[in-house]
């Protein structure tokens, strides 16, 4: 065997083998006299490796590459050469390391397990003198196959709004059947491993294949997509006719990718990981870019924007990877080489008008999107141990990314022909990024209880912009020639960014049971932005020049003085501020170039108690407060753009957003086969604005409630009962009917889910379920409410 | 901040303290309570030098992690409190010779063992619009780093973390770079989005003109007729009866436009 720690020992103890010290220094006279008697393999030998020597020398990361799970590999030895000499048990280092003789290289080593008995390492010896037999059967100490089927067919009666129901429960309605899992693992005794595994279901596929030789290599691969669904739904408005739409479109987007991974896994070569990736998203999802609808007087002033709207998406990334990881001499290096191809191409429609009543836009917009970009970085990594109390690591990531985008607005009228309206385009615009980050961080621990971390990282960002644009106004589509006031136009922005980030991290655990903490995680950045748009009625020319400083700082403890308490808690405090300078600023209005400083300032409380005043029972609670304050200050306006006096600037108290939050955990196990546990957990928060003084813009407060319980009855050792209920209900809405939109909303969900699981056999266990779904949101006119039955058998069959 | 405020942290820093104070003077060497740990069937706990064997590149940097906070160095057993805390017992792990997922609770597919904390979070991800977490499409080590200097992916190890390239990840069109940016992504998706669940649609911490008017208000003039305002050289009275400044037909490019500096598409 082979030793596991201390590593000067283990160096002194190579270097002293090599020169063939050790050998000679043993005393075979302190040796136990090998056992006369016949040794069987699985009588004598196999438990004593299991109990004493598996743990380190098994199949996984063997110790000094060093296995004890098949002969092959035992006679093979690890990096100290050959343990184990068929027929010669006292030339066989692993007997001088079972009997202690030698210095820091006892096997096991201490902290892993008792000695050996002297009858044990007289047995070993037998063992070995008799040629090592090792009839296990398979040749092999520990081999493992499972296979494992789990067919499962369902069926959700949804009454209501069947997409509100897919959207919110991420489940398709109807029926459903597939298989929930299935999986095949093969293991060997020498580590090589082959598992399966996936589901199959309505819109949801998953497999990943896994191929594993230990000290040689591995390979993944795999497949997954599942579906996301969309309500097709707008807003909701009360006070007109009809006070909501639908689009009458099945929304969704199938989000899937796959992989491939291979990986190269040599003894004391470097790791090499070479994969590349297909994601993508096809579909089509909800927006909130709504659409104005008039009032019943006809007052297009008195619109409400309720239409709803949606994106169609067809997006793709290919990814190719290339990373190499390396251990040597206590550094430990690692390099990803990362290339990324992205495609996106969308369509949205938006509802740019609709009359009162109407029953679809009588305008709208289509706007079509297309981004093209390859990205390549490479990050590279350096941590070392340079001392016992001193951890040192550095990194640099390198980053470049090269894009093109194209946009169309196309005004259209109900039947779909052009209309009167922005018809803005761009055909191509190159944008271009390098991107720079360093870092270095150390961990120091002078004393046995005290960490402190120090971490630096510096970025530095160029993006550049670039392209020819055309800001047309249409007012009459039928006649090009002056129905179209052309605005051609040329858009380029720059941004130079520099930041500096410093981290602290100190650590204190020199009470008993207690950890004491402090950090501060400052950022500095200062950041120079020009942009310019020389034509079409928004042309404008802006330069700014910014500084941000971020401050977080957060000091706290954790403690468990008694063995059935422990608590903790933490202040935190964050302030940003952003300071701008426009040297430049010449535009169709106020923006940019307006707003001349912005901070945030929050405080945080968090306090968490855990009890368990009985080995049966354990609770938990939490607390937390936050506090945020955002001020604003900004220049004037001038009188021709606003009329007289619309804003003098300074600085103003623009919003305060403040919440309580309580959560709670009990989980209870009153008997051996029942076990229980339910959490609450509330949410009160407020956010106001300088504004709210206008009837249009309410106060967004509320309170937020959410439960879960589950109880599991184990009523023998073939059957069990399981039950669970989940809860959430909201109250956000607002009282803003009459001068603006509510968009808080009121809601209750209701979960409740209960079966059976019964095992036949060892290899067949059937289950049968029940669940029960309900959303009742009254804020919407209850008009995306649902109720849902969903019941579902699947069998699982395990060999 | 205001004075009053300061106060009342303060004096619940104090309360706080004291309470630790008087605790302290009770000490045990009987098993730790921090959290219930996973259960794995048979199973004991080893303490957290046996995965420091195998697993030193987790742990040796591990002090300087957000969970190193709760991370009590117990005088025995220190199960609850260090790696077996969110793993589950180690032994049949080591007795099998470790392995990945072989007998030991990997948090990276279920979320189980970071809910016994983070019940606020687990809460969130039962709410109406949530990242899938609860439904196995995605899990917390996409957007977490539990082992490492910052929780935020993809810093790893002892690297710092860089702002939303998590989100980044999935959210191309949402992240990539625009000619025209709004300043608010400099301040990070978190600053409008609750990236674990909400009740809003597109996990807005808020749904209304409250998100923009945080930052966008502004000093009102004496021109400005009462319940009135002014956003900029715009009054913006009568558009916003609409609805929010995204939702209202105007400002649709919000995350940034390519060719309209008031992201107006």
């Amino acid at each position: 065997m082979n030793p596991t720690a201390h590593r000067a020992p283990r160096l002194a103890f190579w270097l002293l083998s090599s020169l063939g010290v050790a050998a000679a220094d043993i005393d075979e006279s302190k040796l136990p006299a090998p056992e006369s008697r016949p040794i069987d393999f699985q009588r004598d030998i196999k438990p004593i490796l299991q109990e004493n020597c598996l743990r380190c020398h098994g199949p996984e990361r063997p110790k000094s590459n060093f296995r004890l799970t098949e002969r092959t590999l035992a006679l093979k030895g690890g990096n100290n050469g050959l343990d184990i000499v068929p027929g010669d048990s006292a030339k066989s280092p692993l007997i001088d390391y079972v009997a202690r003789l030698v210095p820091e290289m006892e096997m096991p080593p201490e902290s892993k397990g008792a000695p050996l008995s002297t009858n044990q390492v007289a047995v070993l010896r037998a063992w070995i003198d008799q040629g090592v037999v090792w009839n296990d059967g398979s040749n092999q100490l520990a081999t493992a196959s499972v296979i494992e089927v789990t067919p499962l067919v369902m069926g959700t009666m949804v009454q209501g709004d069947k997409a509100k129901f897919r959207e919110l429960e991420w489940r398709p309605d109807g029926w459903d059947g597939g298989v929930e899992r299935f999986s095949l693992s093969q293991q060997g005794a020498d580590g090589r491993a082959v598992t399966v595994e996936g589901h199959l279901s309505r819109d949801d596929y998953h497999l990943t294949l896994d191929l594993k030789k230990p000290e040689l290599g591995f390979a993944r691969l795999g497949f997954e997509q599942y579906r996301k669904y969309y309500d097709d739904g707008g807003g909701y408005y009360g006070g007109f006719t009809p006070p909501f739409y639908r689009l009458g479109e099945d929304l969704h987007l199938d989000i899937g990718r796959v992989w491939v991974e291979l990986g190269l896994t040599l003894p004391q070569w470097p790791r090499l990981v070479i994969g590349y990736e297909h994601q993508y998203k096809d579909g089509a999802k909800s927006m909130l870019t709504w659409g104005p609808v008039a009032s019943p007087t006809g007052d297009f002033l008195d619109a409400r924007s309720i239409y709803p709207a949606f994106e169609q998406i067809n997006e793709s990334a290919d990814i190719f990877r290339l990373g190499v990881t390396f251990d040597t001499h206590g550094y430990q290096l690692e390099d990803t080489l990362r290339a990324e191809i992205h495609s996106l191409n969308t369509r949205r429609t938006d509802a740019l008008y609709v009359s009162a009543g109407g029953a679809a836009p009588d305008l709208l917009t289509v706007v079509q999107e297309a981004h093209h970009s390859l990205q390549i970085d490479n990050t590279a990594r350096v941590q070392k141990q340079l001392y016992d109390w001193w951890l040192a690591g550095v990194g640099y990531r390198y980053s470049w990314l090269d894009a093109d985008s194209s946009l169309h607005l196309n005004p259209q009228d109900a039947a779909g022909q052009p209309a009167a309206g922005s018809a803005w385009s761009a055909n191509k615009l190159l944008l271009n990024e390098i991107w720079q980050v360093a870092n270095a961080t150390s961990q120091f621990q002078p004393l046995r209880q005290f960490t402190a971390t120090i971490g630096i990282q510096g970025q530095w960002k160029r993006q550049e912009t670039f392209g020819d644009a055309n800001m047309d106004e249409v007012v009459d589509p039928a006649d090009p020639t002056s129905g179209i006031f052309r605005y051609p136009a040329t858009e380029q922005s720059a941004l130079n960014q520099t930041t500096a980030e410093e981290n602290i991290v100190l650590r204190y655990t020199g009470l008993p049971f207690t950890v004491l903490f402090a950090e501060a995680r400052l950022k500095q950045e200062d950041y120079s932005r020009t942009a310019d748009q020389d034509g079409g009625p928004h042309a404008f020319q802006l330069a700014s020049d910014a500084a941000a400083t971020w401050q977080d700082y957060l000091v706290g403890f954790s403690s468990s003085p008694w063995a059935r308490v422990s608590f903790g808690g933490h202040y935190r405090h964050r302030d940003r501020h952003t300071q701008y300078d426009y040297s430049l600023a010449q535009h169709d209005g106020a923006y940019p170039g307006f707003i001349q400083a912005r901070g945030i300032v929050a405080d945080e409380i968090e306090a968490r108690a855990t009890f368990r005043p009985a080995n049966w029972v354990t609770a938990t609670l939490t607390y937390r407060w936050n506090d945020s304050d955002y001020r604003t200050t900004t220049g004037a306006t001038s009188a021709d753009l606003a009329g007289a006096d619309a804003t003098p600037g300074g600085q103003v108290l623009a919003g305060r957003y403040r919440t309580h939050g309580v959560s709670a955990n009990a989980t209870f196990t009153p008997i051996r086969r029942v076990s229980l546990s339910a959490t609450l957990s509330y949410l009160n928060s407020d956010t106001t604005t300088a504004d709210n003084g206008s009837a249009s813009v309410a106060p967004y407060r509320g309170d937020l409630w959410s439960v879960f319980a589950s109880v599991n009855w184990t009523i023998d050792d073939s059957t069990d009962l399981f039950a669970g209920y989940t809860f959430s209900q909201a109250r956000y809405g607002q009282n803003n009917t009459q001068d603006g939109l509510p968009l808080g909303t009121d809601f209750d969900r209701h979960g409740i889910q209960m079966g059976l699981r019964h095992a036949f056999n060892r290899t067949v266990t059937g289950r049968l379920q029940y669940a029960y779904f309900s959303y009742n949101e009254p804020t919407s006119g209850h008009l995306v409410d649902f109720t849902a039955h969903q019941v579902l058998a699947s069998v699982n069959l395990h060999w | 901040m205001g004075t009053t405020r300061i106060q009342h942290a303060r004096i619940l820093m104090i309360a706080g303290t004291a309470l630790a104070g008087g605790l302290l003077i009770s000490c045990s060497s009987l098993e730790r309570t921090l959290v219930v740990a996973p259960q794995i069937p048979d199973a004991t706990f080893t303490g957290n030098r046996s995965c420091a064997d195998c697993h030193v590149n987790y742990t040796r940097g591990f002090a300087s992690t957000p969970h190193a906070r709760v991370q009590i160095p117990a005088a025995k057993p220190v199960g609850e409190t260090g790696c077996e805390s969110c793993h589950g017992p180690g032994s049949r792990h080591i007795a099998a010779g470790g392995g990945r997922g072989k007998f030991i609770v990997n948090p990276g597919k279920d979320p189980s063992a970071c809910f016994q904390c983070h019940l606020e979070t687990r809460a969130q991800f039962h709410l109406p619009q949530r990242h899938p977490v609860m439904e196995g499409k995605m899990n917390c080590v996409q957007c977490h780093d539990p082992h490492g200097l910052e929780i935020l992916k993809p810093a790893g190890g002892m690297s710092m973390a860089r702002a939303d390239e998590p989100c980044a990840q999935c959210h191309r069109d949402q992240t990539r770079p625009r000619v025209y940016a709004h300043e608010a992504m400099r301040e990070g998706c978190t600053a409008c989005h609750q990236p674990h669940g909400s009740i809003n649609a597109k996990m807005l911490i808020q749904p209304d003109l409250n998100l923009c008017l945080r930052c966008h208000a502004q000093v009102q003039g004496a021109g400005v007729p009462n319940g009135q305002f002014v956003i900029g050289a715009i009054n913006h009275s009568t558009l916003v009866t609409r609805g929010a400044c995204w939702t209202s037909g105007c400002h649709t490019a919000i995350h940034g436009s390519d060719i309209n500096h008031h992201l107006l598409y």
